[in-house]
């Protein structure tokens, strides 16, 4: 499959655009954070639907984060792009909320060995290449899950997503190593993912 | 021995970066390295492609959300937490600076190059004139020689815009002959005496700092 690596204007103008919004938030206009809410609101339910089922709490997470963007648009000093400060904000809220439901959140069990043992019983050969892959990431701890799913469906770099989650990159990298050789087990036989 | 080492370490360099190659966003020295692997190893190039397939996966939104009535819902906590307790800072030009803005870049050249020629030309200019004007003092009457021109240093509220302080140098019948220097003061020049200009310029809310520093000689 041939795909280019070219490099990415469209993204830089977004950034710009966005933090240019950034700025307008932060002097209270409500246009354009209604902008930025519109362009966030599902990228930001479909990072947390992986950590959590419920949506009324992924509704309330993607609220609070970006009530917290209002009120703190001045402070965002432009270190970071500001889709990995919203991500981080978002990441870290959802672990709170997680924690205080006493939900799991197995973000220390990412290193585990013996991956064969883990496999489910069920048969992953007959769900759909959709349901197989969506089946196998929510069987990933959610360290390695929020690291994947934040490179394929978010498209950022190991530095981003080690900005968000608040380690180091060689461990995002570690993450995706061990999540794709686990995905391999979950997924043998509908999708070639080697380790 | 060593080729074969510094092709296990290519590998496993290129095993942990296909993730990101997959995704577009490698680049640099990484980008050509994990290419360049990826000429010579059938088994990276087939890891890539099942990265592939694993991205083209859509990621679907949950069941259930809507957009209009979570922001609905939240419209009204935006009066309840206004966003006036952030830091005092000027968030456009902060993020500007921090993108490198090209528009603001320009600008700076711009001014830089404006500071330069004021500079070069108070350097050219016969040095016994200025000595004299700064024996003379700081302030200038109406009756001074013509063509003399009242130098004040003022600074300005980082965010005043510029139409404000268009209308503020105006109003002090002054206009700019310099700056911003690296203090960020600007030189203002006025046919009245710089004292006046001063106490005129600190009567204004977006001025810092107004002081009369002497009389620059015309042409």
């Amino acid at each position: 499959m041939e795909r280019r690596f070219d490099a990415r204007p469209a993204a830089a103008r977004t950034e710009h655009d966005e933090a240019e919004l950034i700025g307008r938030v932060a002097t209270g206009d409500r246009r354009a954070f209604e902008t930025l809410y519109r362009a966030y609101h599902p990228r930001l339910a479909r990072f947390l639907q992986r950590m959590t089922r419920s949506t009324p709490l992924i509704e309330e997470i993607v609220n609070d984060t970006l009530l917290v963007v209002w009120r703190k648009a001045a402070t965002f000093n432009g270190s970071s792009k500001v889709s990995t400060w919203i991500f981080a904000i978002a990441y870290r809220r959802a672990c709170k909320s997680l924690q205080a439901l006493d939900e799991p959140v197995d973000a220390g069990n990412d290193e585990r060995e013996g991956l064969e043992a883990d496999r489910p019983d069920w048969q992953l050969a007959q769900l759909q290449l959709t349901g197989a892959v969506h089946a196998a990431l929510a069987q990933l701890p959610l360290a390695q899950r929020t690291a994947f799913q934040l490179t394929f469906y978010h498209d950022m770099s190991y530095t981003e997503i080690a900005e968000i989650m608040e380690c180091p990159v060689n461990t995002i990298k570690t993450r995706l190593f061990h999540a794709r050789k686990r995905l391999a087990v979950l997924l043998e036989g509908q999708i070639e993912v080697r380790s | 021995m060593t080729e074969l080492s510094d092709r296990e370490a290519a590998h496993r360099e290129a095993q942990d970066l296909l993730p990101w190659l997959a995704n577009g966003r490698l680049d640099g020295a990484e980008l050509q390295r994990v290419q360049a692997h990826l000429d010579t190893c059938a088994t990276c190039r087939a890891d890539l492609d099942a990265l592939y397939t694993l991205q083209d996966v859509a990621d679907l939104p949950p069941p259930g959300l809507d957009v209009d009535k979570a922001f609905a819902r939240l419209l009204p906590q935006l009066d309840a937490v206004a966003p006036a307790d952030a830091a005092p800072v000027i968030p456009g030009w902060r993020t500007r600076l921090a993108a490198n803005d090209g528009r603001w870049l320009r600008a700076a050249v711009g001014l830089q190059f404006c500071a330069i020629v004021v500079l070069g030309t108070l350097l050219l200019r016969p040095s016994g004139e200025t000595q004299m004007a700064a024996q003379d003092g700081a302030y200038r009457v109406l009756g001074a020689e013509a063509g003399a021109d009242g130098i004040v240093a003022v600074t300005f509220k980082p965010d005043t815009p510029e139409h404000e302080l268009r209308r503020i140098v105006t109003a002090s019948s002054a206009h700019i002959v310099g700056g911003p220097t690296v203090t960020g003061a600007w030189m203002l020049g006025s046919a009245q005496a710089p004292a006046d200009v001063a106490a005129r310029l600190r009567t204004e809310s977006a001025v810092t700092l107004a002081e009369p520093l002497g009389v620059q000689a015309g042409p």
